[in-house]
């Protein structure tokens, strides 16, 4: 069975939900991502660090007021990684699916590893 | 970690982009205030004449411009957004119904054009005193009360065509 390809920084789940979720964004401030993903500012801090560094967001510091605010939104490079991520899945549990169709429960064959 | 999920691990990562994904829609509600503002902008517009005389609409007409204007511009940049209490921006890609059916559009344009004879159109035989007020305010608190769900509503259907399209697709 040929190796799906996904993308390994999207293998975490908190990384691909925060990138899931700008993927129906034009952008989005930093406590919007917090709150509606349900992390806490430092462990965002640090998974907007790492797809940053992967070129996966962009982000953008600025004041509204005197309020601190960070923007984020998802790069073109993000969002091919995401579209190919979610093919990778997508070709897993089809493949896992035709095992299944071609093996079925008490036909006696072992399913390929 | 391993380099390749297993099936059920790929079947709950694809479940959870989905219902991320579905979230963004959440992003597309004003603050109180905004809904007040233009609440209170089409009671003002509308009922003016009935104060100030039927020249007194040019003036509240250019006035409800331009806070539409500038709602429109606010809407489209960080900064404005903050203010007006919208914490993202949904693609427009994404919220605009591709098979929005034709009878709804239809429908929404007859409303629109009802509205606008009926508010603009002088009524000769009509002899109910205040009228544009008491349309006004019906109007300028149906904008308050009834916006979010009005947005809710158009946030579904964008969702029901994005979901229709990718079944259609097999993407999902």
């Amino acid at each position: 069975m040929a190796p799906a390809d996904v993308d390994p920084v999207l293998l975490d789940p908190t990384r691909l939900s925060i990138v899931s979720l700008l993927a129906g964004v034009t952008w989005a401030e930093f406590a919007w991502v917090r709150d509606t993903v349900g992390l806490s500012p430092s462990a965002l801090s640090k998974q907007i660090s790492t797809l940053d560094a992967h070129g996966y967001l962009t982000v953008e510091r600025g004041y509204v007021g005197k309020r601190p605010r960070t923007w984020v939104s998802l790069s073109d490079d993000g969002r091919t990684a995401l579209e190919k991520h979610i093919a990778g899945l997508q070709s897993i549990v089809e493949q896992s699916r035709q095992t299944a169709k071609a093996n079925p429960p008490g036909s006696g064959d072992t399913p390929e590893a | 970690m391993p380099d390749q999920p297993t099936p059920a691990e790929a079947a709950r990562a694809l479940r959870d982009v989905e219902q991320r994904k579905d979230q963004a829609f959440e992003a597309i509600q004003d603050s109180l205030w905004v809904r007040v503002v233009f609440g209170v902008a089409v009671f003002v517009l509308l009922a003016v004449p009935d104060f100030a005389g039927p020249d007194a609409i040019v003036w509240t007409s250019w006035g409800f411009a331009l806070i539409a204007v500038g709602y429109a511009v606010m809407v489209n940049t960080r900064r404005g957004s903050a203010v007006l209490g919208r914490q993202a921006r949904m693609r427009q890609a994404d919220l605009l119904p591709r098979r929005f059916p034709l009878a709804r559009r239809l429908m929404l344009l007859g409303l629109m054009v009802i509205g606008i004879i009926g508010a603009f159109v002088p009524h000769g035989r009509i002899t109910l005193p205040y009228w544009h007020t008491v349309l006004g305010a019906v109007l300028g608190l149906a904008l308050i009360l009834f916006t979010p769900a009005y947005q809710r509503a158009l946030a579904a259907l964008a969702r029901r065509d994005r979901n229709r399209k990718q079944d259609a697709d097999g993407s999902r």
